[in-house]
């Protein structure tokens, strides 16, 4: 939730980092090459099948792999339904709220220059919270389909009320106002939302389940009601990589050279905005993945947007689904959700990463 | 003394006006509109009238919030029974039901400000909160832990009557200080790696808090989350005098760090030129944030967005580049004494004052950005 | 312009304040030759992460003179005078001023008596002028004492030198680049440092602020007798404006001297990879360097 200002570009290399042939025995050349594109690429989808394999396998009952592929292949088998019914839905709502936050992050991060961007910055997760909580409290609903609706609509508002908020002041161009207007309007939102959930056992008992993001028990029911707008969100994102390589030169160089701010900011903001709110919708609002899935990315394939959006989103998908696995063996009977190993696990590995020193900057 | 040259200077920026709407501006000296091109000395005056006339309103408004309540008194009551000469009724009232509330909650509201203003001074960065270290988070883990774990022996809204969740919270608090401190020690701290140690820290220990309040009986769930919303109700001088004596202790020795916070402002080498002692004062500052916080959140719970938004009110309401540190403590007793005065006497129902602090501040706050149209970089 | 035999031949024994001939006995009298450098660099070895930047340096700065670092990006000048400014711990050797180990003064102390200017200072916001350059105080200002008369007068001082006294009022946030690092400057003079050292003070100004900012480096030495180091990338404003110009490359030093000494074409091609040709500047007799275009 911290914002800095951009460094401005330096053309002096007297740190000994800087690609010098001038002194090449003393200096210890920065490593610059990442493993190339596709090959990283191809190694993330082949993790996504190991992962989305083993979710499918694992779980309260361990399945033996030549059974799910026969129930894959047949439904009407004996655990088909329970492969079908549950598995399924499951792997494929992980691994699409892990790819659309993955994503959303990255895209986040590279708007506002900072590596401690989450997308729920922008209110998303709070406006979805007291969407949801305002359908238990007063409508006393809380099926899936009416909570996902709310969710989304939710979401979109609360962005919308922040853009708002940061244009109407110093104006969308730095990413500063965007995120003190986000805090702002999320403590209000996370504040009444405290004080109906207070108020009513019920809505307490909803939404305490309801926060901590979970997938379990989920069906595919809506999912299409959340792809519609997760799409919408990936093709935004797409119209925006280059021009987020074009911004980490900072925001002067990139006007420069032809970049259109404020359009770029709205594609972006709506990219954010959409894959956010879809995955929160689903999911419930999921923190980390967004966080950390673009440092993890960026140290695979660099930061070249064009490359880094995909990788990011094979990375959230992964991660998110891995600690999903992880939540339904480590809890037993009454399995951990994704959401609490996510922030936990992503909490612990977040240090390391820091304490390696491999934080790249941006 | 330098040759001319033909490049054109910039404007120099409008004048900020003073903030309007609210009783501190009332009395605040109007800001003379060559301000910028004035002596320094007008930027002191404004800060030294500024800060004196939010302290009278926070003093003015305490007696009234020990004024109002179910049954109600007058100021002249109020006064009288603070100096010794009222009745044992107004007595009791006064002092062992109403005085410990807002002392209470200047105490904190104060605890809260300064370390806010520490933090995001100490950070360079306007959203900075002593949560970025953890504090926040071990306290809440640490409050929750032993209301979940005690199991059920805490009704809903004695819980803070009990001794054992406000040491739990100070513990866990300052455990996870210290634990995030040395994980982002390399040879020293980088403000920024700490930072980032405290956030991975944050999330992992809110992570557990969240779960543990999922699995808990639902009694002990809402307890728990009163807990963490903030709150006032329920508080007695046993858990305000602990706060009051690290205030006391803390705030003098978090100003002397004054002269040293304005000079670390020009990054860490130059600071190191002028002769600061940049990782002993990085220690004395983060230590007096985590101490405050650490107080102020054993005696109400955390109550966070005091600590964002005080220090940027104060700063727009003094008009200094960072958050001056005696403003920020008195702006945060304002909010917190004025947002317990509506839920007692104005609202119907009680209301947490976590969430009046943020129902109230966050507005206050984006109306600020809105008019802001030409702040300072910084924000 | 002064004559060139005076700029160029310079030696690290000359000058005293006041431009006497030095008191036998003294500072500076070649005879007794004991009072102690400004600053010395006793077998320091410098390194960044692990990568080893410079090893076994020995370099003395005699009080009183300006001395220029010189060398190709990446050849370690600033990673020196951090070194000197002890914002860099040597991993072997040490650094001493006025021949006392930095590490045995306090911060406040050393403060007293050396100033630097770092490459990338932050600015501060909503800060006039006058303020950001009464921070350069700080080293004589303490809890009882917070603002004496003195402080004034050296800020004042301070921004008469540096033509920024109808701009003292001015927030720094709206400054041009060259006003702007006046103002560093002026924080540095404030300080009231003997020794003063400054990381590339000319880089993104113009050559007229270029000039300006040597110019009062240079009187600044002649009228307070303050001893100078700099890392400048302008060898030929180098050499008009050092007394001595010390070559860093390759992790040591390459070239050490007066500007005449040091800047001929073999060191030339050997620190900078450099084909150049060096004549007599027309205007001040010091040594220009001309590049030879393939």
């Amino acid at each position: 939730m911290l914002t800095q200002d951009p460094a401005p570009p330096t053309s002096r290399g007297d740190h000994p980092r800087a690609r010098s042939a001038r002194a090449p025995r003393t200096v210890r050349a920065t490593r610059t090459l990442h493993a190339p594109a596709p090959a990283a690429l191809a190694v993330l989808l082949a993790l996504v099948l190991a992962v989305a394999a083993a979710s499918l396998v694992l779980g309260s009952n361990l399945l033996p792999p030549q059974t799910v592929a026969a129930a894959l292949l047949d439904p009407a088998r004996d655990v088909g339904s329970v492969v079908w019914g549950s598995r399924v839905p499951r792997t494929v709502l992980g691994l699409f709220v892990g790819a659309c936050l993955g994503l959303a992050g990255a895209v986040m991060q590279g708007q506002t220059r900072n590596p401690l961007a989450d997308p729920g910055l922008f209110g998303v997760s709070a406006g979805a919270s007291l969407a949801v909580v305002v359908g238990v409290y007063v409508l006393g609903t809380s099926s899936v389909l009416t909570t996902l609706w709310l969710a989304l609509v939710g979401a979109l508002v609360a962005s919308v009320l922040v853009f708002t908020v940061a244009a109407l002041g110093r104006g969308l161009a730095s990413p500063v106002p965007l995120a003190i207007a986000g805090s702002a309007v999320s403590a209000f939102l996370v504040a009444i939302t405290s004080y109906l959930v207070l108020s009513d056992e019920t809505t307490l008992a909803a939404y305490r389940i309801w926060v901590v993001g979970s997938l379990s028990g989920r069906t595919l029911d809506g999912f299409g009601a959340a792809l519609v707008p997760a799409l919408l969100g990936v093709a935004l994102a797409a119209l925006n990589a280059r021009s987020l390589d074009t911004l980490a030169l900072g925001a002067e160089l990139a006007r420069g050279l032809g970049e259109h701010l404020l359009r770029t900011r709205l594609i972006g903001l709506g990219a954010i905005t959409l894959l956010t709110a879809s995955a929160v919708a689903l999911s419930g609002p999921i923190g980390f993945v967004g966080l950390t899935a673009p440092h993890l990315a960026r140290a695979l394939v660099g930061g070249n947007h064009r490359r880094l959006l995909p990788a990011s989103a094979l990375v959230g998908a992964v991660v998110l689904l891995a600690c999903d696995v992880v939540g339904r063996l480590i809890g037993g009977t009454a399995e951990v959700s994704v959401g609490v190993v996510l922030t936990v696990v992503g909490g612990v590995v977040f240090v390391l990463i820091v304490r390696r020193g491999k934080t790249a900057a941006l | 003394m330098s040759a001319s040259t033909t490049r054109p200077q910039p404007q120099p920026p409008q004048p900020p006006a003073p903030a309007p709407g609210r009783k501190e501006a009332r009395v605040a000296a109007p800001t003379p509109p060559a301000d910028r091109r004035g002596p320094g000395r007008t930027r002191r005056t404004r800060l030294v009238v500024a800060t004196g006339a939010s302290a009278v309103v926070v003093v003015l408004v305490s007696l009234v919030g020990v004024a109002a309540g179910s049954s109600s008194l007058g100021l002249g009551d109020v006064v009288r029974t603070l100096v010794g000469l009222g009745t044992p009724a107004q007595e009791l009232i006064v002092v062992d039901l109403r005085l410990p509330r807002v002392a209470g909650a200047l105490v904190v509201g104060a605890c809260l400000g300064l370390a806010g203003a520490l933090t995001q001074t100490f950070a360079r960065n306007p959203l900075a909160t002593p949560d970025i270290l953890g504090v926040t988070s071990g306290a809440g883990l640490g409050a929750v832990s032993a209301i979940v774990l005690a199991g059920g022996s805490y009704a809903v809204t004695g819980g803070l009557l009990s001794v054992g969740v406000p040491v739990a919270a100070v513990v866990g608090a300052l455990v996870t200080s210290v634990v995030v401190y040395g994980l982002s020690w390399r040879g020293g701290v980088d403000s920024y790696r700490l930072i980032l140690v405290g956030i991975g820290a944050t999330a992992t220990l809110t992570g557990l808090t969240t779960y543990m309040i999922a699995r808990a009986q639902i009694t002990e769930a809402a307890a728990a989350t009163q807990w963490l919303v903030g709150s006032l109700s329920g508080i007695s001088w046993a858990s305000v005098w602990p706060a009051l004596v690290v205030l006391a202790v803390i705030g003098p020795l978090a100003a002397t760090q004054s002269s040293a916070l304005e000079v670390s402002q020009l990054g860490d080498d130059l600071s190191t030129g002028l002769g600061v002692a940049v990782q002993r004062h990085r220690i004395v500052v983060l230590a007096c944030a985590v101490l405050l916080t650490a107080a102020a959140v054993s005696a109400s719970g955390p109550l966070e967005f005091v600590a964002f938004v005080a220090p940027q009110l104060a700063r727009r309401l003094t008009g200094t580049g960072r958050p001056p540190l005696l403003a920020s403590a008195v702006t945060g007793a304002f909010i917190v004494v004025a947002a317990d005065l509506v839920t007692r006497a104005v609202l119907p129902s009680e209301v947490p004052v976590g969430i009046l602090t943020a129902i109230i501040g966050a507005p206050y706050l984006i109306w600020l950005l809105i008019r802001g149209r030409r702040e300072d970089r910084s924000a | 312009m002064t004559g060139t035999t005076d700029e160029t031949t310079r030696t690290a024994t000359a000058p005293s304040p006041g431009g006497a001939a030095p008191a036998p006995g003294t500072a500076g009298d070649p005879l007794v030759g004991a009072a102690p450098p400004a600053l010395a660099a006793r077998g320091v070895t410098l390194s960044y992460e692990r990568a080893v930047v410079l090893e076994g340096l020995d370099l003395e700065v005699a009080r009183g003179t300006v001395t220029t670092l010189i060398g190709a990006n990446g050849s370690g000048k600033s990673t020196i005078l951090k070194a000197f400014g002890r914002l860099l711990t040597p991993t072997a050797g040490h650094v001493e001023i006025d021949g006392a180990p930095v590490r045995s003064l306090s911060g406040k102390a050393v403060a007293r008596r050396l100033a630097i200017l770092p490459q990338k200072p932050l600015t501060p916001s909503a800060t006039t002028v006058r303020d950001l350059v009464s921070r350069g105080r700080h080293p004589h200002q303490s809890l009882l004492t917070p603002w004496t008369a003195a402080d004034a007068s050296a800020v004042d001082e301070a921004l008469a030198a540096t033509g920024l006294v109808e701009l003292a009022a001015r927030d720094v946030g709206t400054l041009s680049g060259g006003q702007l690092q006046r103002a560093w400057l002026a924080l540095v003079l404030a300080q009231q440092a003997e020794t003063i050292l400054l990381d590339e003070p000319t880089t993104f100004l113009d050559l007229s602020h270029q000039l300006d900012i040597l110019r009062l480096v240079r009187s600044i030495n002649r009228s307070r007798g303050a001893t100078v180091v700099m890392v400048l990338h302008d060898l030929t404003l180098a050499a008009r404006y050092s007394d001595r110009l010390v070559v860093i490359g390759r992790g040591r030093v390459l070239g050490d001297g007066a500007p005449w000494d040091v800047l001929t074409p073999e060191v030339l091609r050997d620190a900078f990879d450099l084909d150049a040709l060096v004549i007599p500047d027309p205007t001040s007799g010091a040594p220009l360097v001309v590049p030879r275009d393939a």
